[in-house]
């Protein structure tokens, strides 16, 4: 029977096979699922390095060294012509390192070698490792060893012998399996995961160790080369652990330490111009040590043509314009989040431990919910909004509706689109999920719900939406320009002679007021009942926490109150205030008082002036009054003034009086002495202003009562001596607000009266 | 480094002053804290004091448009200072200056605030007839009769009933409200600063 070398690892097969029985490659150039893996070269030649150079002269040696222990008459086999044509086209293939080192940036069609992918994927397994590139890349075939080549050729041809080898017979394959394996050989993709078979290689090495000696079952009869023996016993205790992902022990084992060092040497640039990575498309070297000798399976790394999109090393160039340094290449993993690094490590493992045992097109990669929702209308999308160039990303939406495609293949993408995200300059329009995602998402079943998407489209077409009504609501709606402006003036004219007329009026007639004030209110009338209630010559504490604006006001509000109590109590008298002209004020209250005329300063009240820090002073102060302000206002010790006798603490004052035009200074003192005071009576004065916003303490018994404005005070006043200036006062209030509530009616109805006539004879509202 | 510390001397201080609520043996620090924070206060009043002044005082330099108003000010500022020093704080020079130019002149202004107002809610339809404005200038307008009583007659414009009514009711609603959400924010502030997600100190 006719038999055709595999073009890709040598094996020979019966002329009516499609597909290779070992590699599964496709056996016939001009299959139409099988594009050449050939690159064609592009742009001008590249300038190769001097160590670059010396690896290939030293491969050649080292083919050389080969061939000369197969004899001369032996033909060189489909691996060497390969290894030869590829040398041939070293340069060519160096189109990758070409773009590195020159930042070029790679041209729609151009398809990449393997080669950049070789070398990060084999510097991942450490320094020791390095030999093992030389054995795995397809393009530098030759330092396969004669005994490499020979194990073969002498494959059994037995399925049984085959199976108990794991190596699959060709025509047990179904179909629809070869076509995956070609289009996986053709697209780079390996058909099965390298790691897991690492792993069963790595425990037939320890059981044909055991065995070592005993004659081989099998036709791999040649024996192991004496540097390879010290070279695999050398490297016993430092292979790297199993659960790696990454590739290289069974493939390190091929090289002496000598000509691993070589060749570590010249592809050291290869690894310091790598970062690491979370997880590669492996190489598909099969080692297993069987009874002291060695069966390999050489499966070349997935060739990329030009429908494939370029992998990690060249999709990165597309989006960021190459990577010309080092630091850009770290810099592109970096920003990977962790979730994302651990999960593709995870799936990777996931992969290797399932691949073969169920179809890759059941098992869905692990993808967060934000990208599961962007597959696959949204990635053409953001492929167009990035305007990538065919040849790096444009089959990226075409793999991923492809039921074909296998989950390493979406794993790689996962890759493409952590590092699109990292290395796009507009990263900050892209939608990335949180930092603190989760970090590992849990493995999604293929029953379990899809994800919500995430429609990023949506979302970026309503940003302008949200900017605006944002916008439009902290812009109030223009008002209407006024028909006459110049009549502005003139009405700010008429409203002030008004007022003016009616107050002074008022004013000058005030001990004849016909008002009538209404009946104090409940919190006022208690409050007066409470301070009435106090002992005699018991101190008093007075806060002042009013503008000087309100000063008339809170005066008229509290001089009612506070005449009351010094009149039937003559209680000591302390005054303290959070504002620097209180104390003043509080000085000015006491003046508008007649019964506290006969007070004496230091004797009968103390002004202890100015207490700094807001809400922290009154903390303080509610804590120890004494040390909070140890001197008064005229410099003199606190704790010798008088009317302090017997004070240390808060709750040692008979009462607070709080006279304040500010809600948030009542709710400090309110606040802060409550627990501390006591059985001291608080009672707040507040203007008519703050008084609404005092009352729910009132109605939750926080304080004991509340006087509310002039109204109150002047109720107050009419209650208890009858005489002061708070009725007058509040006369002339009472009718400048029925005179402000009429102007504000008689302009309401007029202008509602113009805007209807306006809008009866069709003109426009409004003035 | 200096974030962290800055993070961690305020988050202490905060929370000592906060446990001292809680705890009696923390009493005595707490107080200790709040002393400090008065006094760091009163030197932040004296350091507003210098920049206010520096800055007029540049522009007296530079000569600036409105530079005879910071001649003013400076003047009056050292005065008063120098008053204050020489006399002392409850001094009855120091009060006339209070009674006869502070507490006048912001009563002036606060007497022109209520004539625009009224200005303002004369011009309030005219310039915008739509329901907000309306409900604005009938809310006003209840306010005003409820609290006015009409010469000579003891029944006030509005029953008794209406403005207990419209105060416990509306006024009270939406100053609990306000309340509410003022103890919150300070809650979260609290917090905020304490954990040092807010660094209203600086970030060193």
């Amino acid at each position: 029977m006719a038999q055709m070398a595999c073009p890709v690892c040598g094996e020979r097969n019966p002329d009516h096979h499609a597909y290779c029985r070992v590699c599964g490659s496709a056996l016939h150039e001009k299959l139409p699922d099988a594009p050449s893996s050939v690159t064609e070269p592009a742009g001008p030649e590249p300038v190769i390095p001097q160590w670059l150079k010396d690896a290939l002269a030293m491969s050649d040696q080292v083919s050389g060294e080969a061939k000369e222990m197969e004899g001369p008459g032996r033909q060189a086999g489909p691996v060497e012509q390969a290894s030869a044509s590829d040398r041939g086209r070293g340069e060519e293939n160096l189109d990758w390192l070409r773009r590195l080192t020159q930042g070029a940036e790679p041209r729609a069609g151009d398809s990449v070698p393997p080669s950049p992918a070789e070398a990060r994927g084999e510097g991942q397994a450490g320094e020791g490792s390095e030999a093992g590139r030389t054995e795995t890349s397809s393009d530098q075939p030759t330092v396969l060893g004669k005994w490499l080549q020979r194990s073969r050729q002498t494959l059994p041809e037995d399925p049984a012998s085959r199976s108990e080898l794991g190596i699959e017979d060709a025509s047990t394959v179904p179909d629809w399996i070869g076509d995956l394996r070609a289009k996986g050989v053709a697209a780079g993709t390996p058909e099965s995961s390298s790691a897991e078979e690492w792993r069963r290689s790595e425990a037939g090495q320890a059981q044909g160790e055991a065995n070592l000696g005993a004659p081989g079952p099998l036709g791999q009869d040649e024996e192991l080369p004496e540097w390879l023996v010290r070279a695999m016993r050398g490297s016993e205790g430092t292979a790297p652990p199993p659960q790696s992902a990454q590739p290289g022990p069974a493939s390190m084992e091929g090289l002496t330490a000598g000509k691993a060092g070589e060749v570590q040497e010249s592809t050291r640039g290869f690894e310091r111009d790598e970062a690491p990575q979370p997880a590669r498309p492996l190489p598909t070297t099969t080692s297993t040590i069987e009874q002291g000798r060695v069966r390999r399976e050489v499966r070349p790394p997935p060739p990329q043509t030009a429908s494939e999109p370029a992998e990690d090393d060249s999709l990165p160039n597309i989006a960021t314009g190459g990577l010309h340094s080092p630091e850009d290449a770290e810099h592109l993993f970096i920003d990977l989040p962790d979730w994302l690094s651990g999960s593709a490590t995870a799936s990777a493992s996931s992969l290797d431990e399932s691949s073969t045992t169920e179809p890759l097109e059941a098992r869905p990669a692990s993808l967060p919910s934000w990208l599961e929702g962007m597959r696959p209308d949204d990635a053409a999308e953001l492929r167009t909004d990035l305007d990538l160039p065919t040849g790096g990303a444009s089959g990226f939406s075409a793999r991923e509706t492809d039921p074909d495609r296998s989950s390493e293949d979406r794993l790689i993408d996962l890759e493409f689109l952590a590092s699109l995200a990292s290395g796009i300059e507009d990263r900050d329009n892209f939608p990335r999920p949180p930092q603190r995602e989760a970090p590992a998402p849990p493995q999604r079943s293929p029953e379990s719900p899809p994800a919500t998407p995430v429609d990023a489209k949506v979302q970026r077409t309503e940003v302008p939406l949200l900017d605006q009504l944002l916008g439009e609501s902290q812009t109030a709606a223009p008002l209407l320009r006024p028909r006459h402006p110049a009549a502005v003036r003139p009405l700010r004219w008429l409203i002030a002679s008004a007022l003016v007329v009616v107050t002074a009026g008022m004013l000058l007639n005030a001990s004849q007021s016909p008002i009538v004030p209404a009946p104090a209110s409940e919190p006022a009338t208690q409050a007066l009942d409470l301070l009435r209630s106090i002992a005699d010559l018991s101190p008093l504490l007075i806060m002042a926490e009013y503008a000087p604006a309100r000063a008339a006001e809170l005066e008229m509000s509290a001089t009612p109150l506070l005449q009351d109590l010094l009149a039937r109590r003559h209680p000591r008298l302390a005054l303290v205030s959070t504002s620097a002209t209180g104390p003043l004020l509080a000085e000015r209250l006491l003046e508008g008082a007649p019964a506290a005329r006969g007070y004496q300063e230091g004797i009968d009240r103390v002004n202890l002036g100015y207490l700094p820090g807001g809400t922290l002073g009154i903390s303080a102060f509610a804590r120890g009054p004494l040390e909070a302000k140890p001197v008064d206002l005229t410099l003199q010790s606190s704790a010798d003034a008088q009317p302090l006798e017997n004070v240390t603490a808060l709750s040692d004052f008979a009462a607070l009086l709080l006279v304040t035009d500010s809600a948030d200074l009542a709710r400090a003192w309110i606040e802060q002495s409550t627990g501390l005071r006591g059985t001291a009576v608080l009672v707040v004065i507040a203007s008519a202003q703050a008084a609404p916003l005092i009352q729910p303490y009132f109605q939750s018994g926080q304080i004991d009562g509340l006087v509310s404005g002039m109204q109150d005070g002047a109720s107050l006043e009419t209650r208890s001596s009858g005489t002061g200036s708070a009725k007058a006062y509040w006369n002339i209030y009472t009718l400048g607000m029925l005179l402000s509530a009429a102007v504000l009616m008689g302009a309401a109805l007029w202008n509602v009266l113009r805007a209807l006539q306006g809008r009866a004879s069709g003109g426009a509202p409004g003035a | 480094m200096v974030r962290v510390a800055l993070a961690l001397v305020a988050g202490g201080a905060g929370l000592v002053v906060l446990l001292g609520y809680f705890l009696p043996e923390l009493r005595a620090a707490q107080a200790l804290l709040l002393r400090w924070g008065m006094i760091l206060a009163s030197a932040a009043v004296l350091v507003g004091i210098l920049n206010l002044a520096s800055v007029h005082l540049g522009k007296l330099r530079h000569r600036e448009k409105n530079a005879p108003y910071s001649a003013v000010l400076i003047a009056s500022l050292a005065a008063t200072f120098v008053l204050g020093l020489l006399l002392k704080p409850g001094h009855p020079v120091l009060a006339a200056i209070i009674n006869a130019i502070v507490v006048p002149a912001e009563g002036t202004f606060m007497a022109l605030l209520s004539i625009s107002l009224l200005s303002a809610g004369v011009r309030l339809l005219q310039r915008r007839l739509d329901l907000m404005s309306i409900l604005f200038v009938a809310s006003a307008i209840a306010v005003l009769l409820s609290s006015a009583r009409v010469p000579s007659i003891e029944t006030p414009i509005v029953d008794s009933a209406a403005v207990s009514w419209l105060t416990d009711v509306f006024s009270l609603s939406g100053a609990r409200g306000i309340l509410l959400g003022v103890s919150l924010g300070a809650i979260a502030t609290g917090l905020r600063v304490l954990l040092g997600a807010d660094r209203p100190y600086g970030d060193g």
